[in-house]
């Protein structure tokens, strides 16, 4: 076989046995095509024959050619809504918006048309608008441009220079605003401030500013918003370092035999006037940390100039209510809680089961400087988030306890935030399927959780009951790598994006938000990693993920 | 007087343009009497009909039946005139084909809706007793000839007694014989029935038999023979000789009835139940056109009833063998030891998370390419026993071991020093050993960088940094 055959193979996932007699005979095949006949005569609606019955009772086709644009527009309307749809084309290096209402494309942007040599658009979120069809913005993050091989594609990125320490190393911060006809580059906030990270954006409740953070340089920014071309200011950005206490032992030991993190207040370079964390500066990573980048840091699998280091602060999240901020340090699925009117730490909270406090304290070093001491390090976390009315707070446990904890989170003190109970759907044993991405229905009284499945098979939502914490619906075999879900505002659909391993299938999976009944799919062009439906106001900001990610 | 034609007038177009197609002409008809028209086709003979018969409105000029001015009567009033004063006999017999002759005569009384239909259809029947067709009572136009057809529209033209009959070439398309005959039949009829009749032929030897003759030349018309005296019967008539000599007439046979001379009260009591009976006909109707939409509307449901259960059904075995192939079953590389000199072993895991009852997968194909460039060059992998087997029997975490050999001059290095390697395995995959039904076929990627066994150590560290030793292989998570 040549190489190219190699390449292009493929086969029907469902092969049926040549020469094999089975249960299909002459007998049954005659039956079904009389039923088939039958079926298309008479009109039998869930084989969609269209047989003159069907056709007298006004059963007709509204995909038939005779259908007018307008008349596919007023169908689309009147399912799924009239919102603007925004998702970034990861790979593709850039984002889209899209008209629901339509079905159309209404603008797009890629970014190595402005310079960037490997631009991954990984994470973004969206500003409200009150007419989000005639203009808003939106903030791109894009991830370390290294990221590109580690997907198995036969890439000659390095080879052809492309992976520039600044330029090609990913990493930047893209606000772009669409003008109502084309999206526009607006500010490379990595360039304007000397910030350069790649993963969750996450805009503040109130909308005055977001926050950036990146796993990969353990990073989290916090940047007040700027609007047309004005330029982004950082409020405050922090380091997290992990200090363990056993760092020359097995590498593992590194981690889950406790240590501190220490936690720092970054300071702008005296020579530039700006920080000096763009491109490739303060990687402790060769690569994003993907899921089970937790497995790969600490079986030694993951190059990297601070490995050891590695603490995962790769999101942060906004409580609804209270100005609070809670960054996910993922080596150990805990929580530190920053008040947004201080500036700084208040406390941290463990989400595994197991962990000997579930509420830890920061202690304050010095003026900037703060640690976090861990006794014992159970389970690494991902993704987590806050309810939409502020009542509780979940974070997943992955790698080695695949469940979630759920938190208490009322209270204006982080300090006395409670541990309530810890979730765990009966699918979740040993390291896959495990919990994912995290929203909320638009009440607050179901928990959505997309789950991943280990490559090829496809990923699993996962609905919980928020009063019992327990699962009271699953949509098996949905897609292939799913990523986050977005309800639209009006609260009758749940829109669940997945991108399919960055090269296998992609697509939106749709179901409704209270009835949890499948209602179908519409294309993914392109394998986004996100999807935002443009807020129109701080009460949709809510539900767009800026308490969730 | 049963009809009086003064300076009647039918033109077309303007100005220039003005054709006269009937110029002044004046005519009277005294009541019996039978005048005929003869002239060449387009000289205006037809239009000077269809103005008498009340079918075309003339441009000028007066016509008068039975001393009522016809064109000065309302539409409906003019219908009235049409149905029942005025006799037609067209060119063509013009039958309803889906009609018996008997249906056909009686309809346009049946139309007035004025006499009862027994008395029509009696009336029918006596007609086409007269006209000859008492066998053909029931015939259907497309069973009977041209004479036939033609007697019928005689019958169907007397129908309502008109005091006035219009015949327009009445035998246009009939043989010589069997005009003769029908202009006999005319003849005998109009003494019976004493209707005044206009003739219009351009058979000069029929014309000849009308009491007077009439020539209609571009337009005009003008009198080419003076009256004469009318008889009553034609055997009793006294007529000059005409220009040419006429075959004797010869009236029908004698007429004969069908036997039962049943179609005329057939016809008459099925109209006549028709109106009677129509409210009960229409709930049976309905009755029964529901008991078959109902049965209809069953079966449909049953029918969309049962494909969704077959699909439905079908759907759910096909996904829960995407379950059991793609996340009950698991597999990925679990290990890779160097063996030198460009060689390692390598082991696969295929795990069934579920334990029991086993899963089958048939004829296992695993293969391992390095990245040269941008494309896939493939490398050796030799399977051990164990890895051979057509088909496998999976019971809990299974391990498979092959060895590869890597011996590729120019690898790509996505990371520095390493190769970038992947291996497919290509699975059919089954819940039974014996596959009855749908196998899933099953596709993995797994991609691995992997160290040359010929790069130190220290080389690698230099470009590359990890927290401890290079690793000999590192996973890549699909993400």
């Amino acid at each position: 076989m040549s190489e190219d055959e190699i390449n292009n193979v493929t086969a029907p996932s469902v092969t049926r046995l040549k020469k094999q007699h089975g249960p299909i005979d002459r007998r049954k095949l005659l039956s079904a095509a009389t039923t088939g006949i039958l079926g298309s005569i008479l009109g039998g609606r869930s084989a969609n024959a269209a047989g003159f019955l069907s056709s007298l009772m006004g059963n007709t086709n509204p995909l038939a050619p005779s259908a007018s644009a307008a008349e596919s527009n007023a169908l689309r309307m009147a399912t799924l809504g009239d919102y603007v749809w925004l998702t970034p084309t990861k790979l593709g290096g850039g984002a889209q918006v899209q008209d629901l209402a339509s079905g159309k494309t209404m603008a797009w942007i890629e970014y190595w048309n402005y310079g960037d040599s490997c631009p991954i658009a990984h994470h973004l979120a969206a500003f409200p608008s009150v007419d989000p069809r005639k203009g808003f913005e939106f903030v791109n993050s894009t991830q370390g441009g290294q990221n590109a091989l580690i997907y198995g594609i036969p890439t000659q990125l390095r080879e052809h220079g492309m992976l520039d320490p600044l330029w090609g190393q990913g990493n930047q911060i893209y606000r772009v605003g669409f003008d109502g006809q084309q999206m526009n580059l607006l500010e490379n906030i990595a360039e304007t401030t000397g910030i350069g990270l790649g993963v969750h954006t996450v805009i503040f409740p109130d909308a005055t500013g977001f926050t950036v953070s990146d796993g990969q340089k353990d990073i989290v920014a916090f940047f007040k918003r700027a609007t047309g071309y004005d330029k982004t200011e950082v409020i405050d950005a922090f380091r997290f370092d992990w200090i363990g206490n056993e760092p020359n032992g097995l590498l593992a030991d590194n981690w889950f035999k406790g240590g501190k993190v220490r936690i720092t207040r970054l300071v702008k370079a005296q020579e530039t006037g700006v920080y000096d964390y763009r491109g490739i500066k303060g990687n402790k990573l060769e690569w994003e940390m993907v899921p089970m980048g937790e497995y790969l840091a600490y079986t030694g699998q993951l190059p990297g100039n601070d490995v050891k280091a590695l603490t995962g602060a790769d999101n942060c999240v906004h409580h609804p209510i209270h100005p609070l901020s809670l960054v996910t340090l993922r080596m150990f699925a805990v929580g530190v809680v920053f008040d947004r009117t201080t500036m700084e730490p208040m406390a941290a909270i463990s989400s595994p089961d197991g962990t000997s406090k579930e509420a830890l304290q920061i202690k304050k070093i010095a003026d900037g400087i703060w640690d976090l001491t861990l006794d014992n390090v159970v389970t690494s976390g991902h993704e987590c988030g806050f309810s939409p009315e502020g009542k509780w707070f979940t974070m997943t446990n992955n790698t080695r306890q695949n469940s979630m904890g759920v938190f208490d989170c009322q209270d204006r003190d982080p300090r006395n935030w409670k541990r309530v109970t810890v979730y765990k759907d009966s699918h979740w044993t040993g390291s896959t399927p495990s919990p994912f991405h995290i929203t909320y229905s638009m009440d607050g009284s179901k928990m959505l959780v997309s789950e991943l499945h280990q490559k090829p098979a496809k990923s699993a939502i996962v609905v919980v009951d928020t009063k019992t914490w327990t699962t009271i619906k699953r949509f098996e075999n949905v897609g292939v790598d799913m990523q986050t879900m977005h309800v639209t505002y009006d609260g009758k659909y749940v829109l669940a994006i997945f991108s399919g391993f960055q090269r296998l299938e992609g697509g939106t999976f749709i179901f409704t938000q209270d009835t949890l009944e499948p209602v179908g799919y519409i294309p993914n062009f392109g394998g986004h990693h996100d999807c935002v439906i443009v807020p129109r106001n701080n009460q949709e900001l809510i539900h767009s993920r800026c308490t969730t990610v | 007087m049963i009809l009086r034609v003064t300076r009647l007038q039918k033109s077309y177009g303007d100005g220039d343009r003005r054709v006269d197609a009937v110029s002044q002409a004046d005519l009277s008809i005294a009541a019996g009497e039978f005048v005929s028209i003869v002239g060449r086709s387009g000289s205006g003979k037809s239009t000077l009909l269809a103005m008498i018969g009340a079918l075309t409105r003339p441009t000028d000029g007066e016509i008068a039946i039975g001393g009522e001015n016809i064109w000065a009567l309302p539409e409906t009033r003019l219908a009235d005139v049409r149905r029942r004063e005025i006799g037609f006999i067209f060119q063509f017999s013009s039958m309803l084909s889906n009609l018996r002759a008997i249906d056909n005569v009686a309809l346009p009384a049946l139309l007035g809706g004025e006499t009862p239909p027994n008395q029509i259809y009696a009336r029918a029947h006596d007609l086409l007793t007269r006209v000859g067709l008492s066998r053909r009572l029931s015939a259907f136009p497309g069973e009977m000839s041209g004479g036939e057809q033609r007697r019928v529209a005689i019958a169907r033209a007397l129908i309502n007694a008109p005091r006035l009959l219009l015949a327009d070439e009445p035998t246009s398309d009939l043989d010589e014989e069997t005009e003769e005959e029908i202009v006999a039949l005319l003849e005998a009829l109009r003494g019976e029935e004493g209707f005044g009749m206009v003739m219009v032929t351009h058979n000069r030897d029929l014309a000849a038999l009308a009491s007077r003759v009439l020539e209609m030349r571009q337009g005009i018309l003008t009198p080419i023979d003076a009256p004469k005296v009318q008889p009553t019967r034609i055997g009793a008539r006294n007529l000059e000789p005409p220009a040419h000599s006429v075959r004797p007439i010869v009236l029908p046979t004698a007429m004969q009835h069908e036997p039962t001379a049943l179609a005329a009260a057939e016809g008459a009591q099925a109209f006549h139940r028709l109106g009677a009976n129509l409210g009960t006909a229409v709930r049976r109707v309905s009755a029964a056109g529901t008991v078959l939409f109902g049965v209809a509307f069953a079966l449909n449901e049953g029918v969309a009833r049962y494909q969704h259960y077959e699909i439905e059904a079908h759907r759910a075995r096909l996904a829960a063998l995407e379950e059991l192939a793609t996340s009950t079953l698991r597999s990925d590389i679990e290990s890779i030891i160097s063996l030198g000199d460009h060689r390692y072993e390598v082991t696969l895991y295929i795990e069934n998370t579920r334990q029991d009852p086993p899963i089958y997968v048939m004829s296992p194909s695993v293969q391992a390419f390095v990245q040269v460039g941008t494309g896939w060059q493939e490398a050796l992998l030799t399977p051990t026993a164990e890895a051979t087997a057509a088909v496998l029997k999976i019971i809990g975490r299974q391990l498979y071991r092959f060895t590869l050999e890597t011996r590729v001059d120019k690898f790509t290095e996505l990371l520095p020093h390493y190769m970038h390697v992947r291996f497919t395995n290509n699975m059919l995959i089954s819940p039974e050993s014996t596959p009855k039904d749908e196998l899933f076929q099953r596709n993995d990627n797994y991609y691995v960088y992997l160290k040359p066994d010929n790069v130190p150590d220290e080389a690698i560290a230099k470009d590359v940094h990890f927290p401890g030793a290079p690793p000999l292989w590192i996973w890549m998570p699909p993400h």
